[in-house]
């Protein structure tokens, strides 16, 4: 395979760079903390439960890009797909803190774990409450009497977008954590691999896939899914991988659900908009209703190609948080007419 | 074995790590690539930002044996980066609460290496046979109580260097392990017969330290 070529400067400053950019395309709706790559807000009042997120880098605009109004906080970023060191948590727990609590949601990944983990005991030693909630959205990863231990994909966007929402309007840390768990037990996702990104500092893929082949349920950086097949046509790609989506919850008829379709980075809008009429004939033929609709890159993986498919099954209230509007650099959304 | 060498004070302790801390920084590219092998190939560049760092702040540091132990697991946690950065600062943190004010001898270093263990556990819910560095640990702590209590007090390097030998026989062990926690763990059955690499650091440095025991001070 050939390297990727990429447009970078110096490639052991990938992170710090990419950071910059964003600062600058936030318009002054996120600054970066002094000594570490830590983004956060900078209007944020008194008594405000928090919200912090994070992981490594190389995924954007997941995490970093959802640090915003009725979104994150605060984002603690690690280098190019690494953990972040527990003082860049650390260190944002403290600029965002309002007196109020801060909650911890990142994916679940061994390395970002520890290292939030070791964040959380330091910032309880200086007395603020923080709570934790992993994001294991990825059906693929483990069965579902194991699904604590699942990975987090591009259910990262729908987890931020409600704990956003909950941390800008709950009075308490308390009910935050109640609705994120909430969100955690409603979304399911499935991803399909059709060939892998690369590495930013050497250009060297994080996976060999064979070229006529995909492999439904491959995590981000590799992670073996549920088996490896020929390629076959949107239609029928959607049908197999929204057949063990909707069983794993499971969605029935009568559901309301927002549907992500979520671009790995090379899958172009046209392919998704192609499957996104194929799930929406398919949960039409379920019953299942669609409450809103979004498509594109949001949780990638350089330029892997592939996509993902995620459902938030709602209530009352997870509908009520979805439709709040949200202002950050990567994602943005008008308030429903109403709402 | 001389009376001064069954223990370490706070400025040997300290030349002690410094040695360690070359050792694995002259196997960098050793760690690269076995890290390339079943993980994604940052353990070596990750471990040599961190060695180097603890070398940058070892002269400066406070002259006890908690606090010595206590800034290389600070400076670990910090510039190593990823998992890596998490658990050999946790091992160094939680080992240099175990440890008493007096020099280091093997008493404190097998209390070092006991806590430091039940630290990384915690802090990664590994268990032996994950194919993880407490496979290499896990042998070592017990090795060094063991040889302490064979002996009826063996010194400090009898310690160390069956320490580091368990160590090493634990890390060749990982070969026909199957990772199940981590990175690796990507590979499933693919992971056989490589090393885990941080099992190769933690046999490193346990080398490292057990080779200054054979140094004149």
């Amino acid at each position: 395979m050939n390297k990727a070529r990429k447009i970078l400067n110096d490639p052991l400053r990938v992170a710090d760079e990419l950071l910059e950019g964003l600062v600058l395309a936030g318009d002054g709706k996120v600054v970066k903390l002094p000594g570490v790559n830590a983004l956060v807000r900078p209007d944020l009042p008194e008594g405000k439960v928090a919200l912090l997120v994070g992981g490594g880098s190389g995924h954007e605009p997941l995490f970093h890009g959802f640090v915003g109004k009725n979104m994150a906080d605060g984002a603690a970023c690690g280098d190019i797909f690494a953990a972040p060191s527990p003082d860049v948590p650390y260190e944002a727990t403290k600029a965002i803190h309002r007196g109020n609590g801060v909650l911890y949601l990142y994916g679940n990944y061994a390395g970002d774990a520890m290292n939030f983990d070791i964040a959380a005991e330091m910032a309880a030693a200086d007395g603020i409450r923080v709570e934790t909630i992993r994001i294991c959205d990825d059906v693929a990863s483990a069965p579902p009497e194991r699904a604590s231990e699942r990975r987090g994909i591009a259910g990262d966007l729908y987890m931020i977008k409600i704990a956003g929402g909950a941390a800008a309007t709950y009075p308490t840390l308390d009910e935050v954590v109640r609705v994120t768990r909430k969100a955690v037990d409603n979304i399911r996702s499935l991803g399909v691999a059709l060939a892998a990104g690369s590495i930013p500092q050497t250009g060297e893929p994080t996976f060999l896939l064979p070229d006529d082949e995909i492999e439904i349920g491959m995590g981000v950086h590799g992670e073996p899914g549920v088996g490896r097949q020929k390629m076959t046509s949107a239609d029928a790609l959607t049908a197999q991988m929204l057949e063990r989506l909707l069983a794993d919850l499971p969605f029935k008829q009568g559901d309301s659900v927002c549907l992500l379709v979520n671009s790995l980075g090379s899958t172009t809008m046209m392919e998704c908009l192609i499957v996104n009429r194929a799930a929406r004939a398919l949960l039409a033929e379920r019953g299942i209703t669609v409450h809103a609709t979004d498509i594109g890159p949001y949780v990638t993986c350089q330029e892997m190609a592939g996509f993902s498919i995620t459902l938030m099954r709602l209530d009352d209230e997870l509908r009520r948080l979805y439709d709040l509007p949200a202002d950050s650099v990567g994602y943005r959304k008008m308030g429903k007419a109403g709402a | 074995m001389s009376p001064e060498k069954d223990a370490w004070d706070a400025e040997a302790l300290k030349r002690a790590l410094e040695r360690a801390a070359d050792l694995i920084l002259s196997e960098t590219e050793t760690l690269t690539r076995a890290d390339q092998a079943i993980g994604d190939g940052d353990h070596g560049i990750g471990m040599a930002r961190g060695f180097n760092a603890v070398k940058a702040a070892l002269p400066a540091c406070e002259p006890t044996v908690p606090a010595v132990l206590e800034t290389v697991g600070r400076t670990l946690m910090l510039k190593v980066g990823g998992s890596s950065g998490a658990i050999f600062g946790t091992l160094f943190m939680a080992g240099s609460k175990a440890v008493s004010e007096a020099p280091f001898d093997a008493e404190g270093f097998a209390r070092f290496l006991e806590a430091g263990l039940e630290g990384v556990q915690k802090r990664g819910n590994a268990r032996p046979g994950d194919k993880t560095l407490v496979d290499a640990l896990a042998p070592a702590a017990a090795e060094a109580r063991a040889t302490l209590h064979q002996n009826g007090g063996a010194s400090l390097g009898q310690c160390l260097h069956a320490a580091a030998r368990a160590a090493g026989d634990g890390m060749e062990r990982t070969r026909g392990m199957v990772a199940t926690l981590g990175r690796a763990k990507t590979l499933g059955e693919r992971s056989l017969g490589h090393p885990d690499p941080g099992a190769i650091s933690m046999t490193l440095l346990l080398r490292g330290l057990a080779g200054a025991m054979n140094e004149a001070p």
